[in-house]
Order: C-alpha cells, then sequence, then structure tokens
C-alpha cells in the first residue's frame, strides 16, 4: 500500500514536472514565434517602404515629371548594374575600394591604437605631443589627399596611405584617452601585489582600454572608406569613387547610381565585420551579456 | 581598558607586525594650499593580531592603508613591516579594498589568480593553488564565471581569495563589508575571522561600524578627525575569546565598550550632525 503511494506520488510528480516543463517550452516557443512575427513586420515594411520611392521615382520618371538623364531612373539603375556586374567591372572596382580601405584601416588602427597605449608608460610625453595630436585630429584628412597623391602616386597605394592617416589619428586619440579612463584603484591593487609598470600595462591598462579601441574602430571603418573615395575621386585607375566620378563627367547618371549603392552594402558589410570583431574580442562586455540575455531569443 | 599601545616592557614576548611611527602626510590642494591629513601617526601592531582603526569619515584611514601598502609614500616618519623599514616598496602586504575591484573581462578563476600571476608563478601551478582556495570557500563552481554574474557576497569573497591566494603574512581590510547586506555582512565576517587565525595572519581592518570593530578586533584603534592621530586605544579581545565574532555580539561588555568609543567619536561627529 504504501509502495503504491510512493510511486503514485513520484508518478504524479514527474507527471507535474512534466507538465511544466512542456508549459514552460509552450511559453518559449510563443515568445519566439512572437519575435519572429516583430521581425517579419518591420522587414517588411522595410521592403515597403524601398517598392514605394522606387516605384514612384520609376512613375515620376515615365510620366515625364522628371528628367530621367538628371536622375535616371530605378529600371535603368538596375539595367545598367546587370552589365557592370557581368562584365566584371562593378566587381573589380568594389574590390580595389574594399582592399584599400581594409588594408588603410587595419593599419593605422593598429599602429595609432599601439602608439596611444604606449603614451601611458610617459606623462611627460604625452604632454608634449598632446597639442599637436588634438590639432591633426581637427583637420579634415581628406585636406591631405591631394599630397599624399603626390608622393604615393595614383594606385593604390596613396590610397592606403590616405586611410591609414585618417585612421590613424582617431585610433590614437581614443586609444590614448581610454588609458586615462582607468580606475586607479585597479592599479593600486596590481601596486600591492608588488606589479610592475610592465606589468600593469599588459593586465590592466590594454584590457580596460580595449573597449574604447574598439569603439574606434567603428568610427574609422567609416572614416577609411570616405578617405579612399575621396582619394579615388582626386586621381585613381580604379575603384567605385573612380568610377562614380568618371561616370558622374559623362553624365552617366545610371551607373553613378550603382556606384552609391554599391558603396553603401559595402559600407553596411564592413561596419558588420567590424561589430563581429567586437564581441568576438570582448566576451565580457555587457553588450553581449545584453544580447544574449534579450528576452526575443 | 584603554590600553596603552607602547608600553615595550610589557610586549617582550610579541614581536610587531607593523610598526608605523610617527607618520605624517599632506597634501596640496587645487587652491596651492598645503592639506595636513595625517599628524604623526604611531601604532603598533603585534604580530597574528586582528586589529581595527576607527575613526570620523574622511579621516585619512585610506591614506595610511595606502602608505602601509607602500602606493603613497608619507611626507615624515616611517613603516616597518616584518622588522624591516617598507622604503619605496610594494608587496609586502595583502590589501583587500572597499570595492572588489574583480577585473570583468577575467573569470574568476584568473581574477583570483592575479597575485600569483604577477609574481610569476607558472599558469598550472596557480590554477591549482586557486581551485583549492575555491573548493575550500565554495567558489568552484564559479570559477569559470565572469564576475558580473555573481552577488555581491560571492565578489568579495572571490576578492578575499586573490588576497590569500598570495600568502601574505599581513591583510588590510579597507571596510571591505560595507557595501553588503546586514545578513551576509556577519557571516563574512566570521568566516574572515577564522580564515586569518587558522592560517596565523596578522589582520588590520578599516571600519566605520563600531559594532563590527568590537566584535572582531583584539584592539580598537580609535583615530581623531583631520589632521590624524591616534586618539585612543582599546583593548577588546572578545572575538578571540568566543572564537567568533557573532558571538562577541552577545557578551555583557559589547554595549559598555560601544558607548565608550561612540563617545571618544561622538565629539567630532556632533558638528556634523
Amino acid at each position: 500500500m504504501a509502495n503504491t503511494t510512493t510511486t503514485g506520488n513520484t508518478g504524479a510528480g514527474v507527471a507535474a514536472a512534466h507538465v511544466a516543463a512542456q508549459r514552460k517550452s509552450e511559453f518559449v516557443r510563443k515568445r519566439q514565434a512572437a519575435a519572429v512575427k516583430d521581425w517579419l513586420t518591420i522587414a517588411l515594411w522595410r521592403l515597403a517602404i524601398i517598392g514605394v520611392v522606387l516605384g514612384i521615382w520609376e512613375a515620376l520618371v515615365r510620366g515625364g515629371a522628371v528628367n530621367a538623364f538628371l536622375l535616371g531612373s530605378p529600371s535603368a539603375i538596375a539595367k545598367m548594374a546587370a552589365s557592370m556586374i557581368s562584365s566584371g567591372q562593378l566587381m573589380e572596382d568594389a574590390y580595389a575600394t574594399v582592399r584599400a580601405t581594409v588594408t588603410g584601416f587595419g593599419i593605422g588602427s593598429a599602429v595609432g591604437s599601439l602608439a596611444g597605449l604606449l603614451l601611458w608608460f610617459s606623462r611627460t610625453v604625452s604632454r608634449i605631443v598632446d597639442p599637436f595630436v588634438v590639432a591633426l585630429n581637427g583637420v579634415p584628412k581628406i585636406a591631405l589627399a591631394p599630397m599624399i597623391i603626390i608622393w604615393f602616386g595614383s594606385g593604390i597605394f596613396s590610397k592606403i596611405v590616405l586611410a591609414a592617416v585618417s585612421t590613424f589619428i582617431v585610433a590614437l586619440l581614443s586609444a590614448y584617452q581610454a588609458t586615462h579612463q582607468i580606475d586607479d584603484s585597479q592599479v593600486n591593487l596590481m601596486k600591492s601585489f608588488g606589479a610592475s609598470k610592465l606589468q600593469i600595462f599588459a593586465k590592466i591598462i590594454v584590457p580596460s582600454s580595449l573597449p574604447w579601441i574598439i569603439s574606434a574602430f567603428r568610427i574609422n571603418i567609416g572614416l577609411a572608406l570616405v578617405s579612399v573615395v575621396g582619394g579615388e575621386f582626386i586621381s585613381s585607375d580604379k575603384g567605385l569613387g573612380h568610377m562614380i566620378f568618371v561616370e558622374g563627367n559623362l553624365f552617366n547618371l545610371p551607373a553613378v547610381w550603382v556606384g552609391v549603392f554599391t558603396l553603401m552594402i559595402v559600407a553596411a558589410l564592413l561596419y558588420a565585420c567590424v561589430s563581429m570583431l567586437e564581441s568576438r574580442l570582448l566576451p565580457w562586455s555587457e553588450g553581449k551579456g545584453k544580447r544574449s540575455n534579450s528576452p526575443s531569443v | 581598558m584603554n590600553g596603552e599601545s607602547t608600553g615595550k616592557g610589557m610586549r617582550m614576548l610579541t614581536t610587531s607586525a607593523i610598526s608605523v611611527a610617527n607618520v605624517t602626510k599632506s597634501f596640496v590642494n587645487a587652491e596651492g594650499q598645503e592639506i595636513a591629513v595625517l599628524n604623526g601617526i604611531t601604532m603598533d601592531i603585534r604580530e597574528r593580531e586582528f586589529v581595527s582603526i576607527v575613526g570620523p569619515s574622511g579621516c585619512g584611514k585610506s591614506t595610511i592603508f595606502n602608505i602601509i601598502a607602500g602606493l603613497l609614500q608619507p611626507s615624515s616618519g616611517s613603516i616597518t613591516v616584518g622588522g624591516e623599514d617598507i622604503g619605496q616598496s610594494t608587496g609586502h602586504v595583502g590589501y583587500m579594498m572597499q570595492r572588489d575591484l574583480l577585473l570583468p573581462w577575467r573569470s574568476i578563476l584568473d581574477n583570483v589568480t592575479l597575485g600569483l600571476e604577477v609574481k610569476g608563478i607558472g599558469k598550472k601551478e596557480r590554477r591549482d593553488i586557486a581551485m583549492s582556495y575555491l573548493e575550500r570557500y565554495h567558489l568552484e563552481a564559479f570559477a569559470q564565471a565572469y564576475p558580473s554574474t555573481l552577488s555581491g557576497g560571492m565578489r568579495q569573497r572571490a576578492a578575499l581569495i586573490r588576497t590569500l591566494v598570495t600568502q601574505p603574512d599581513i591583510i588590510l581590510l579597507d571596510e571591505p563589508f560595507s557595501a553588503l547586506d546586514y545578513q551576509t555582512r556577519l557571516v563574512l565576517e566570521d568566516e574572515i575571522l577564522s580564515i586569518l587565525r587558522d592560517e596565523g595572519k596578522t589582520g588590520v581592518l578599516i571600519t566605520h561600524d563600531i559594532e563590527e570593530a568590537i566584535s572582531v578586533s583584539d584592539r580598537i584603534f580609535v583615530m581623531s578627525k583631520r589632521p590624524t592621530y591616534v586618539k585612543q586605544t582599546y583593548d577588546i579581545g572578545l572575538s578571540a575569546q568566543y572564537g567568533s565574532a557573532m558571538k562577541a555580539r552577545s557578551d555583557a561588555r559589547f554595549k559598555g565598550f560601544f558607548e565608550e568609543i561612540w563617545s571618544e567619536l561622538d565629539i567630532q561627529m556632533g558638528r556634523v550632525g
């Protein structure tokens, strides 16, 4: 008798737990379904807006309300894009621009961040260079383009240098400022263990500056692209900037639009890559935590 | 009861762990005036003793710790730790600060091994040492977790382990319980006390909580307001007698000590309140 009761109880317990689990999974499933629905609604709205804008544009051009020569039309742009893709020209130009952007960004950000971090070692040196860095930062970097092209030629190398110079300053400034945001107590903690200056640098200064350095990457990737395209406008033999500039001079508006849209896509992709790099490099950061705890997923 | 701390003849048997002699410290403020913080501090802390420093807030208690730890240089006077003048050196005491200061980018295990890492101990060895401590103090399940996922009490315990793994003979505790809720605090007080007793360490605690000071200390130094000097020294020893800070709180003499120390502080705080 006692036995049966026990079994009955356990059975009921297991069943209850199972029901609870099922209810929970149902709850989770509902939340997930709601999240997918939300996402779909937003995506559909976005597509609808694009569709409506393109539709009105096309209609206005066809109806003769706007000049197709001055504005281009979605259908002409699509046709142009198709021919540029099939001829391989678009890919070639996009590749040249992306390559110069990424290389220049990489060199400028790495060297700049490192230099900014190293300034932590000497208060005197950092005080000496401070006004120069601030002054350089104030100069619109594209103003350096004519000189850099004179020095390094009109090929891809001058674009890399241009992107590297623009990103260097921003990277240096943010790394340098990051080393001034350090929690003194953490440094004191290291000192209380008898840590050397190099140990404090490696174990406190670098890791706690990393979030600032990486947020500068986000700014820098856009800055690098602007510099490369700007340089291509001035003098170049290929690249999206080159293509836009040349086709613009020829009043080939559909080709210019193709260039602009491609730049948009390139910029978005590069930004996404940097964001991915961020979550990879900062696994402890709050942003990540929030994302993984977000109720929608 | 108001024991004299300087009677050398009386203390022949015990050696002093920390000896602070006539230490003064002044800062220059933004207006270019000299501000005296410490005004000739002299105290002698014996080996294996647990003492507390109590004083009005802003009286420069943390400054004393920073000087003992070698993080700040005194304007005059000297610090002797374990019989040696510390000069400009650091690393001779374990220092647990007000905030846990766990590094957010390191797991608990890697936080706890920080001091061993600084001292150049190999990865495997320092992890083994740290794991044994984490197990002893029931944090082994959180070894791989980031600090942000732990409660305040657990974080403070991890900070204590980080201090202990380097095996310092002397541990400075700067209000380590002030951010914790009352219950966690009582439990941790007892825990820290028994850890220090078991391992034969000397402990110095800064606190603004008189009851806490009475319940854990062998002796209490009461500091004056700024510029600070040691106003009075009390021999307590309740926790040593009962072997527990919690039990010390129910001793008949507890209230008497409290009133005495409170009145000593009250004179200075009266103006603020």
